[in-house]
C-alpha cells in the first residue's frame, strides 16, 4: 500500500450539489446602456458584428481597447457572458450561459488569466465542479460534485498533490 | 520546428475521437493483449495506441490509483462509462509513491513505467533518452530535434491532435510526429516575457495557424489580416463552451504587448471547439496599418509560443 495518497476525499455532500433556483441569462435590448467608466464610450450592440456591449477607449499602440463592464453575445444576439475588462484584459468575475440563457458557469479572472474559484453548474442549477486557480494554474482543492457525492483533489502548480504521510 | 514545418500540421477539423485508451498504470497487464483497437479487447479493457496492447480501462478518476488519478482516453477526452479511457499519470513524482525513484510519468504512454535504460524497453518506433529514463520518438533526444529525428513515426492526422504523438507533438498531413518547440523566433514572444514552455508543461499547446483569407469587414481603417489559432488541451483538460472562459489566450505585438484574444479580438462565432472540446480552433481579425504582412505572436499561459507571419 502507498505511504502517499492523493488528497482524494468523497464525501455525502448532497447539500453543496444543491443549488438555488437556475439563474437565467439578464434580458438585453438594443437600447442597452452600460455604466462606462469617464474616458471611456459604449460600442457594440445587438445587432453590431463585434457580438458584444463593452465600454472602449484607445490604448498604446492605438489599439482598440475595452475597459469596464462587457456583455458578449451569441450570433443570436443572446447573452453569451457578462463580466468585466480592465485596460483590455478580463478581470473580476465573470458569468456564462449557453444559448438557451442557462448559467452554466462563474470564473473570476485577472489579467485574462483564471484567479480565483471557477464553478460549472448543471442544467438544474446544481453546482458540477469547484475549481481554484492562481495566475493561470490549478492550486489547492479542486472539488467535482457526482450525484450529491463530492470528490476533492488537491493541486499545485496545475498538478495533483500527494497528501502528507500519515 | 520550422515555419515550413508549422503548414504541414493539419487543422484537426472533425477530428475523430480516438476510442483507444487503456488501464493499469504500470504495464503490470502489458505485454500480452495485443490489440489495434478496443474490439480486439476482452470487457474491462480497452487498446492502448501506443503500446498496442490491451489493459484496464476505467470510466473515471475512483477507478484509478491515486499514482494515475487521470481517466482519459490518449488523447485526453475524459473517460466515460459509454467510452472508457485509462488512468493516465502526472508527475514523476506521484509514480514513486510520493518521492523520488526509478519510475517516471511517461510521455509516450501516459502510464507510470520504469525508467528505460535501453530503447528495447521502449514502444515500437521510441527511442530512449538514458538522461532522462523516457522514451521519446526518434533520436535519442526525445523528440526536441523536430523534422529530423522524429520523422518516421506514424500517426492518423485525421484523428485529434495530438493523436499519438502526445502532450508537446503534433501528428502532421504526413502523418508523422514532430515535437513543437516554444517559438520565440520574433520580436512578438521575445519580449514578451512568457516563461519558458517544454513538454512538462500544462498549458493548451498551440499546434498550427493558419493565414486566412482577409475579411475587410473586420476593420474599420486599417488593413484586415484574419488568422485562425488552433490549439490541443493538456491531457485531462478541455476548452470551455464559452468564449468569454478561455483562459490566458493573448497575441503578442511587434513590442512585445499581450493583447487578451477572448476580450477583444474574438467572437463567438469565430470559435469553434473539436474532438470532445479537447482541440479549439479561434478565427480572429488583426488590423493594421501595414499593407502587405505582419509578424503575429500567439500563445496561452503555460503553453507554447507561436511567431506566424501574416500575409494580405
Amino acid at each position: 500500500m502507498n505511504r502517499y495518497a492523493l488528497l482524494t476525499v468523497a464525501v455525502a455532500a448532497v447539500a453543496f450539489a444543491q443549488a438555488p433556483a437556475v439563474e437565467k441569462a439578464p434580458a438585453i435590448r438594443a437600447d442597452h446602456k452600460l455604466a462606462c467608466p469617464a474616458g471611456t464610450k459604449q460600442v457594440g450592440g445587438l445587432k453590431s458584428n463585434m457580438q458584444l456591449f463593452a465600454c472602449m477607449k484607445l490604448g498604446a499602440e492605438g489599439m482598440r481597447v475595452f475597459h469596464g463592464p462587457m456583455i458578449s453575445l451569441y450570433a443570436s444576439g443572446k447573452v453569451e457572458a457578462v463580466g468585466q475588462a480592465e485596460d483590455g484584459f478580463r478581470t473580476g468575475k465573470w458569468t456564462f450561459f449557453n444559448e438557451q440563457g442557462v448559467k452554466t458557469g462563474e470564473t473570476e479572472f485577472l489579467k485574462g488569466d483564471f484567479n480565483g474559484r471557477r464553478a460549472f453548474f448543471n442544467a438544474d442549477g446544481s453546482l458540477k465542479a469547484e475549481e481554484n486557480w492562481v495566475k493561470g494554474m490549478r492550486q489547492g482543492p479542486q472539488t467535482t460534485f457526482v450525484n450529491g457525492v463530492a470528490t476533492v483533489t488537491e493541486y499545485k502548480d496545475d498538478r495533483p498533490v500527494a497528501a502528507p504521510a500519515k | 520546428m520550422t515555419l515550413g514545418t508549422k503548414t504541414l500540421w493539419l487543422a484537426a477539423a472533425a477530428a475523430a475521437l480516438f476510442a483507444m485508451g487503456c488501464g493499469e498504470t504500470s504495464g503490470s497487464d502489458a505485454g500480452t493483449d495485443t490489440c489495434s483497437s478496443d474490439a480486439n479487447c476482452a470487457t474491462g479493457k480497452v487498446c492502448h495506441p501506443v503500446l498496442k496492447e490491451c489493459v484496464t480501462s476505467c470510466t473515471g478518476s475512483a477507478d484509478c490509483p491515486s499514482s494515475a488519478k487521470t481517466c482519459a482516453k490518449y488523447d485526453g477526452t475524459p473517460g466515460s462509462t459509454s467510452a472508457p479511457g485509462f488512468c493516465q499519470c502526472s508527475t514523476d513524482q506521484l509514480c514513486n509513491d510520493g518521492s523520488t525513484g526509478d519510475r517516471v510519468c511517461s510521455t509516450a504512454t501516459k502510464r507510470c513505467e520504469n525508467k528505460c535504460t535501453s530503447s528495447s524497453m521502449c514502444p515500437s518506433g521510441y527511442t530512449c533518452n538514458t538522461g532522462t529514463g523516457q522514451c521519446g520518438m526518434g533520436g535519442t533526444d526525445a523528440g526536441s530535434d523536430a523534422g529530423t529525428g522524429d520523422a518516421g513515426i506514424t500517426c492518423n492526422s485525421t484523428n485529434a491532435q495530438p493523436d499519438t504523438c502526445g502532450y508537446g507533438s503534433a501528428c502532421t498531413s504526413s502523418n508523422t510526429c514532430e515535437a513543437i518547440t516554444d517559438d520565440r523566433s520574433c520580436s512578438n514572444i521575445a519580449n514578451s516575457g512568457r516563461p519558458a514552455w517544454s513538454s512538462s508543461s500544462t498549458g493548451p499547446v498551440i499546434f498550427n495557424v493558419v493565414d486566412e483569407a482577409d475579411v475587410a469587414a473586420d476593420c474599420t481603417a486599417d488593413n484586415p489580416f484574419t488568422v485562425t489559432v488552433y490549439a490541443y488541451a493538456a491531457p485531462g483538460q478541455t476548452f470551455p463552451p464559452n468564449k468569454s472562459n478561455l483562459p490566458g489566450f493573448f497575441y503578442y505585438t511587434s513590442s512585445g504587448t499581450a493583447v487578451d484574444i477572448p476580450t477583444n479580438l474574438l467572437r463567438t462565432t469565430g470559435y469553434t471547439l473539436y474532438s470532445g472540446n479537447t482541440v479549439m480552433g479561434a478565427k480572429f481579425t488583426l488590423c493594421s496599418t501595414a499593407t502587405s504582412s505582419i509578424v503575429a505572436g500567439f500563445g496561452f499561459t503555460n503553453g507554447n509560443g507561436w511567431c506566424q507571419t501574416l500575409t494580405r
